[in-house]
């Protein structure tokens, strides 16, 4: 909500400036944004109360003293006789009816009123939905102002039944009503979706001079997502679902007789209130030790009672909220409240212990597994779990995102094979993935869990000369799991390529295996590989294709291998993404070794030219084999 | 072929895999955790909306229970979890107090952009004992800030709101670029929420606090877009070792 800083600090007695003023504001809690002197405030959802000017201000009272008293019409208003039936009291306990009759001619907008729409950049519309927008930022209390001369008595308050139409103000078609929406009906049709919207035919003009002001209080529960539902977003239906304070209606009204009066001659008012059920006060204890225990502070009795005084509590054998606070409930909000006068950081922290009950060291099956696929260059991959395919036993999503993502997977595979087709369109000729996850599944209308590995891999063992030709299949899957008689017999499977969308040929191995059936004896496995505790950062990553060049010397000198090794490595250029041996052969007759070396290029924002790499590529032989007795065979 | 030993045989590279980053932030958050009294505890991620909303004082006009931030299946009858909450309301159930217990795992809300996502992580801890205070809390919110930023951060408390907790409050960390970015929710456990789970709220008081795994994960590595996590790009994954 928008607020501006010169309209709000004319309820204050004393003008802080703007920085000030921001930093009580993030002490009490309002988040917030400062654009051109406008506060883009965000109220956390239980404080509805705070979403006006003078809302607010009341927040603000405990910094800076207000003065809120605003010029109302003080005369007695006479009664209205209104046809009106309130047929879910429960949903509306308290509303009343205001009837305005005004001269036709409407002055020039005062300076405040004016300055309301200029600061905010609110479009104007008629004079009394122009006050009616004015009175909901001033005081928070949403009305409805309608056009008196086109009601229908009697007005009904009722919930709507399934179909009937409604033409709201701001919608370009009719909806249609669904049962248990709170709507105002008159004789003809729907006139107004309850702390929502009105609608467009009982709705003011400009040559309205009867007017009807409708200022309600609706219970959260009967406003709450009929804005989404029917995306007719308003201020009103945002307070409404908030809670506004249910007993400001005659103040309120009244307000709004002198705004009216500030502009145009009134010629008559009549009040018509609708009450159903009295508004019910909660008092707490004054209980300053309480407050102590739950903050860990050393507050004495009178500046608690201060404090509450000052956010305008009502403090006298028991402690009572201001009938606009519906978040107060307990001891622990009064806490709240306190913390907030004082300030959360202002709270000087007290040393936690938290009593160690001896755990005993265990090795998990879980971790011994990871610690066996990563030692063997397998990355763990973590999957959504929405998928669009049905087997009957899947459970689907009511509301999904989209009918791709309507139901959750009943198996890991499906989707670490698409991860490995995807690292394969990226180029990658060794793809080693697993994922452990609960997965859930219907049996006989009950839900199953159960935790799950599944393991792929595909394309070369790995990128070193020793296992550079060598290609991933069961035998190898086998051999890491070599550890015990059953760790023997895990089922890995061959994947067929015949239904994939891929031209690649190697073999996918894989298994999809319910944790619970994992040998136990798989923790005899002790780890290799250390794992670092320090945090990377991260380099974006290149949508573009990469591309290789091998590089294949001979070495007549065996102890420059070492030479070459190390200048190849400490090669530095963007572009070389990976370089490692993947072949090498040392012939003892001749005392030659052969080794060769691949070269990965990718550009981080774009296709790389062949005449690039060449360049490179002819940079990196003339520097190797300035080395003595390193050649490159069939090299000019 | 010599069978003799080769002296200049290059050192066979050995290619690590690694953990995902995201297990590996959250297992490192967990640990700590444990190393000062926790105890871990696992739940369901389909849960009922009683466990995952009304044991937590999440009352049906909240607008978290809406359709258009829950996922709800099987026909309303559960929902896929929107927090690890749940997971603490049954480990409450299922002892007396003290009581120290976190969840991690994975959480689900009806978003999808590029900071937010329909899947993601969380890690959440509850300590209920005799007189647990906010300034407790505030102890143990610095302990667990400085071990993932380092003691030189500077933190700020702000009040906030979760109907679970109450006073609540948000923790921002001042960033080098001069921002302040919100890290964690925690706040002292709601009385309804104790009395809920059988726990005398007269006698015992509790703290709670939830961390966002991505969140956390995203400033630590430097990764602009969340959904950098979930691609399964070996040129990502490869970066975490």
């Amino acid at each position: 909500m928008k607020i501006a800083y010169k309209h709000l600090i004319k309820l204050l007695v004393k003008t802080p400036s703007i920085d000030d003023l921001s930093k009580k504001l993030f002490q009490l809690g309002h988040e917030h944004e400062i654009e051109n002197e406008i506060f883009n405030m965000e109220f956390t959802p239980n404080r509805g109360d705070c979403l006006s000017l003078i809302g607010l201000a009341r927040d603000l009272n405990i910094f800076y003293k207000t003065n809120l008293n605003l010029n109302i019409f003080k005369d007695k208003i006479p009664e209205l006789k209104l046809g009106f039936i309130n047929k879910v009291p429960e949903k509306c306990p308290n509303v009343s009816f205001l009837k305005i009759s005004i001269k036709h001619k409407v002055k020039k907008y005062e300076k405040y009123l004016e300055d309301y729409f200029k600061d905010l950049k609110i479009n104007k519309n008629n004079f009394f939905t122009d006050v009616s927008n004015y009175i909901a930022y001033e005081t928070g209390q949403p009305t409805h102002s309608y056009d008196f001369d086109s009601i229908n008595e009697p007005i009904v308050l009722q919930n709507a039944s399934d179909n009937d139409s409604f033409q709201p103000l701001l919608s370009k078609n009719p909806i249609k009503l669904q049962e248990n929406d709170l709507v105002f009906f008159d004789q003809k049709d729907a006139i107004n979706l309850a702390g929502i919207m009105g609608g467009v035919r009982t709705s003011c003009n400009k040559e309205t001079t009867n007017c009807l002001i409708e200022c309600a209080y609706f219970n959260p529960e009967s406003i709450i997502g009929k804005a989404v539902k029917y995306d007719l977003h308003s201020e009103a239906s945002y307070k409404f679902e908030r809670g506004v304070d249910p007993l400001c209606h005659e103040n309120v009204l009244r307000r709004f007789i002198q705004i009216v009066q500030d502009h145009t001659e009134v010629t008559s008012v009549e009040i018509y209130n609708n009450i159903s059920s009295e508004f019910k006060e909660i008092n707490l204890a004054i209980d300053v030790e309480k407050i102590n225990n739950i903050l860990g502070t050393n507050l004495n009795k009178d500046e608690y009672l201060d404090a509450l005084k000052g956010l305008s509590f009502n403090v006298d054998k028991s402690i009572t909220a201001p009938s606009y606070r519906s978040d107060i409930k307990h001891q622990n909000d009064l806490a709240e409240e306190m913390a907030r006068v004082i300030g959360y950081n202002n709270i000087e922290p007290i040393k936690i212990n938290i009593p160690k009950t001896p755990s005993k060291p265990s090795i998990s099956l879980e971790n011994t597994i990871k610690s066996i696929l990563i030692d063997n260059g397998f990355y763990e991959v973590i999957n959504s779990p929405f998928v669009s395919n049905e087997k009957n036993n899947s459970i689907s999503i009511d509301n999904p995102l989209d009918s791709s993502r309507s139901f959750l997977r009943t198996n890991l595979t499906n989707s670490l094979i698409n991860n490995l087709l995807y690292n394969e369109r990226r180029q990658k000729d060794s793809t080693k993935l697993f994922e452990i996850s609960d997965i859930y599944s219907l049996d006989n209308k009950k839900i199953q869990k159960k935790k799950v590995l599944c393991i792929i891999a595909s394309g070369r063992v790995a990128k070193n000369y020793r296992d550079f030709s060598k290609k991933i299949d069961l035998d190898y899957m086998n051999s890491i799991f070599n550890l015990s008689e059953e760790s023997k017999k895990l089922n890995f499977k061959i994947i067929s390529r015949d239904n994939l969308d891929t031209k690649i040929k190697s073999a996918i191995v894989s298994l999809e295996i319910d944790m619970d059936d994992m040998p136990e004896s798989i923790n005899q496995y002790k780890p290799t590989s250390v794992r670092s505790s320090k945090f990377v950062q991260y380099e974006p990553i290149s949508e573009f294709p990469s591309t290789y060049r091998d590089i294949s010397y001979s070495v007549k000198e065996p102890f420059k291998i070492k030479e070459l090794h190390e200048l190849i490595l400490s090669l530095e250029n963007n572009l070389i993404k990976d370089i490692f041996i993947f072949d090498y052969f040392k012939n003892d007759h001749k005392n030659e070794i052969k080794i060769g070396f691949r070269l990965l290029f990718q550009h981080t924002k774009r296709t790389l030219r062949d005449d690039e790499i060449k360049d490179l590529i002819s940079d990196i032989v003339k520097k190797t084999t300035n080395i003595k007795n390193v050649d490159i065979p069939g090299l000019n | 072929m010599s069978s003799s030993k080769d002296i200049h045989l290059p050192e066979i590279a050995k290619y690590l895999g690694s953990n995902h980053p995201i297990n590996n932030m959250k297992d490192s958050i967990m640990n700590f955790l444990i190393s000062l009294g926790f105890e871990t505890i696992e739940g369901p991620e389909i849960e009922t909306e009683e466990f995952n909303f009304d044991m937590l004082n999440i009352k049906k006009s909240h607008p978290a229970r809406q359709m258009h931030d829950t996922f709800y299946v099987q026909k309303k009858e559960n929902v896929l979890r929107t927090h690890t909450s749940p997971v603490q309301i049954r480990g409450m159930l299922e002892r007396q107090p003290p009581l120290a217990l976190i969840s991690g795992g994975k959480v689900y809300r009806k978003d999808d952009d590029a900071t937010h996502l329909p899947m993601f992580h969380q890690v959440e801890g509850i300590y209920v004992d005799k007189n647990v205070t906010f300034a407790n809390l505030k102890d143990l919110i610095y302990q667990i800030i400085y071990e993932l930023f380092g003691n030189d951060v500077e933190l700020r408390f702000r009040p906030s709101y979760f109907p679970f907790t109450e006073p609540s409050a948000e923790v921002d960390i001042l960033s080098k670029d001069g921002n302040w970015l919100e890290i964690l929710g925690c706040g002292i456990v709601n009385p309804v929420v104790l009395e809920n789970c059988n726990i005398d709220s007269q006698e015992y008081s509790g703290l709670a606090f939830g961390l966002g795994i991505e969140r956390i994960a995203m400033l630590k590595h430097g990764v602009k877009d969340i959904r950098e996590f979930y691609k399964s790009n070996l040129d990502f994954l490869s970066q975490f070792k």
